[in-house]
């Protein structure tokens, strides 16, 4: 049995979780210049929605439609409530994140004690390729991160809505000028990257277990794909998940996967290093 | 920068006073009609779940305790602290409970940073402390019990019963720090000695989400059973992985509890093993009484969680009481003295201190199956109780070093 094409699929799935955990950081930290550090805990709270949703019953994939809807609800409240009165300071915004990112870890200690909680799996048993087995989920979450990345790209430079977002991270004041309501616009491209975060949280949360503290642990693998991958752009988030994941995969197939963690922390210092815009940044003006 | 910084700075120095202001025992050394023991278990953080279902054990038998007329007259009285899976907050807290409170007895804290902590505070004052848990073992202190003895203890059962129901070729995989580390090599020996093969060992990173390296490791290697002493959320995600790529191969672990089987549910935890020093399937009446009366204070919930390491801060009180009763003092020679021939009657079978490794205490071992309804069935448990072996003879063939 080959070590290779196990690793290498193996790759591509972890590429796809950590596609969908960063996307929603892209769409918030790439055009909107918000450090949004309570990103983790909007993928808890999708997590937590889903496996509520699912303990009430309700199919798998209505969950994750649930999950979107509820954390983007969620996101544009805390966007009215508290971002908005922070655009382009930075310390403030840091601070204010940081804030909302304990507050939701505690409410959610409160409502569901710290007990960690298994969402089933909505397919469960193995697909094979040839002689290799892999868990039919799997499939179902690259599916899914191809769709998210499609849909964003779909949203952000086909549709109206994609175009204001894009004219207002351009020029903030020229696009106030020429009529865009800046401010609603921001309020649904927020939420846009809290619901995205939450249909990941909702996703992922068959694969892992959920609990209040689960998110922090993605809040800074997203972050490192985000800029090795360049901040605004999507294609650049989707090729960096897939580096950084196919080559701790691959590494971690033939020695130990702390090493293999080491070895790609260091090359991804070493990008940042030539390439402080990410490796997929555009050239900016 | 640097007002961002000072800003965080300030959010976090607030923040973290917030919750020992809440905390804040009684200072007053112990009045003439009560006897401090001094509690400290995470209220938060990675070891936040079964430490706060352990601290409602050990309160549970304080209160039976006092119910039953108390100690020599004296009444039982918790301090309790909250050291928040943190441990420079595990060494602020023991100093305040030593010094402060006028503590002379701490037990507490299953995570091996908590215990190392509040050992080190302990030694420093010349006080006690007990820690509810197994210890890794090539350690000792005279200021502190692991009541739940050395793993080493307990792997010593399971590697064989694994061996000859299954076959002895093993794959060892455990976290990456200090004790799975030394379980590995205690097993490596083990298996040596029956003539087995070590096909393979990996260790994952802490807090690690995806096992499938490790698993396609597995894949390769094809052994007869995996001994896996992961921890943590890894755990799940472990046993959850290793079937859903497929592989039927039979799982044991001495870290694996009741509280991950629940979490687990039948499905991925069944036809794995555990062994330690007690499960939730013991007939023993005082462990049928302890569960029954566990269910009545906190509920059924909580009650199918309890897991070997709850059971013994449970366990500990009485074991310490024992002390406390036969000692007729607080010094804390005295109570040394008192904890190493002291023996009671507990949930885990009869409860004593080795007297030849005052550090661990004495314990029997089981080996449990999971069922399909994430409950242990038992398959073996010890006649008697086994010593515990902080250096086994396999490693070290001329003793301590």
């Amino acid at each position: 049995m080959a070590i290779l094409p196990i690793q290498l699929m193996n790759g591509l799935f972890a590429a796809s979780v950590l596609l969908l955990v960063s996307i929603g950081m892209v769409v918030i930290f790439g055009n909107m210049n918000v450090v949004n550090l309570a990103h983790g805990e909007f993928i808890m709270a999708g997590a937590y929605t889903a496996w509520g949703l699912c303990e009430l019953g309700l199919p798998f994939s209505l969950s994750v439609i649930g999950a979107f809807a509820l954390t983007a609800i969620l996101g544009a409240l805390c966007e009215r409530l508290v971002i908005k009165r922070f655009y382009a300071r930075l310390e403030e915004t840091l601070l204010a994140t940081y804030a909302i990112s304990v507050i939701m870890t505690q409410i959610a200690r409160l409502l569901f004690s710290s007990m960690k909680k298994l969402v089933p799996l909505p397919v469960s048993g193995g697909l094979s390729i040839g002689s290799l087995v892999f868990p039919a989920y799997n499939f179902v979450v690259i599916a899914v991160a191809v769709f998210v990345v499609l849909f964003v790209c779909v949203l952000f430079y086909k549709t109206g809505l994609g175009k204001k977002i894009r004219a207002i991270r351009q020029n903030r004041q020229m696009a106030q000028c020429l009529g865009i309501n800046t401010a609603v616009t921001d309020t649904i491209s927020f939420g846009l990257g809290c619901g995205l975060a939450g249909l990941a949280g909702a996703i992922i949360a068959p694969l892992k277990i959920v609990y209040p503290a689960m998110g922090s642990a993605y809040l800074m693998d997203s972050f490192s794909t985000v800029v090795v991958g360049g901040v605004d752009s999507f294609v650049g988030t989707a090729m960096a998940s897939g580096l950084i994941s196919e080559s701790t995969s691959v590494l971690g197939g033939f020695m130990s996967e702390i090493y293999a963690q080491i070895i790609v922390l260091i090359g991804i210092i070493l990008v940042l290093r030539f390439r402080p815009n990410g490796l997929f940044s555009k050239e900016k003006r | 920068m640097k007002s961002i910084f000072k800003r965080v700075a300030a959010a976090v120095l607030i923040g973290a006073m917030l919750p020992g202001v809440s905390a804040c025992g009684e200072s007053d050394a112990g009045s003439a009609d009560e006897i401090k023991i001094g509690l400290i278990y995470a209220h938060s953080g990675s070891a936040e779940m079964i430490e706060s279902l352990s601290e409602k054990a050990a309160l549970l038998a304080i209160n039976e305790i006092n119910d039953a007329g108390g100690i020599n007259g004296k009444q039982l009285t918790a301090v309790s602290e909250d050291w928040e899976s943190d441990e420079a907050k595990a060494t602020e807290k023991a100093k305040k409970l030593y010094l402060q409170d006028g503590v002379n007895i701490i037990l507490g804290t299953c995570l091996g940073t908590g215990t190392q902590a509040v050992r080190s505070v302990a030694e420093e004052n010349g006080k006690l402390f007990i820690a509810p848990t197994a210890g890794s073992g090539e350690d000792e202190s005279p200021n502190m019990i692991f009541t739940g003895g050395t793993t080493y203890t307990f792997t010593k059962e399971l590697i064989p019963f694994m061996a000859e129901k299954f076959g002895n070729r093993v794959f060892c995989v455990g976290s990456d720090y200090y004790y799975p580390v030394r379980i590995e090599a205690q097993t490596k020996a083990l298996i040596d000695q029956i003539g087995g093969e070590l096909v393979g060992s990996a260790f994952l990173p802490m807090e690690a989400t995806d096992c499938s390296a490790v698993i396609t490791k597995i894949m390769q290697a094809k052994p007869d059973f995996v001994y896996a002493n992961v921890v943590g959320s890894t755990t799940a995600t472990f046993y959850q992985q290793m079937k859903e790529y497929g592989l039927d191969i039979p799982i044991a672990s001495v870290i694996t509890s009741e509280m991950d089987a629940i979490t687990l549910g039948g499905e991925y935890i069944s036809g794995s093993y555990s062994a330690f020093n007690w499960f939730a399937s013991s007939e023993n009446p005082l462990s049928v009484s302890f569960l029954e009366n566990f269910e009545k204070a906190y509920g059924r919930d909580d009650m199918l969680k309890v897991n070997a390491t709850i059971t013994a801060s449970y366990s500990s009180i009485y074991l310490i009481a024992e002390a406390l009763k036969s000692a007729n003092s607080q010094s804390t020679d005295d109570l040394k003295a008192a904890l190493a021939t002291a023996e009671v009657d507990t949930p885990q079978g009869m409860f004593s201190v080795d007297a030849e490794n005052a550090y661990y205490a004495k314990n029997y071992a089981m080996i449990i199956e999971w069922n399909d309804q994430a409950r242990p069935v038992t398959v073996f448990a010890s006649e008697n109780q086994l010593p515990a072996e902080p250096w086994p003879v396999l490693l070290f063939p001329n003793g301590k070093p």
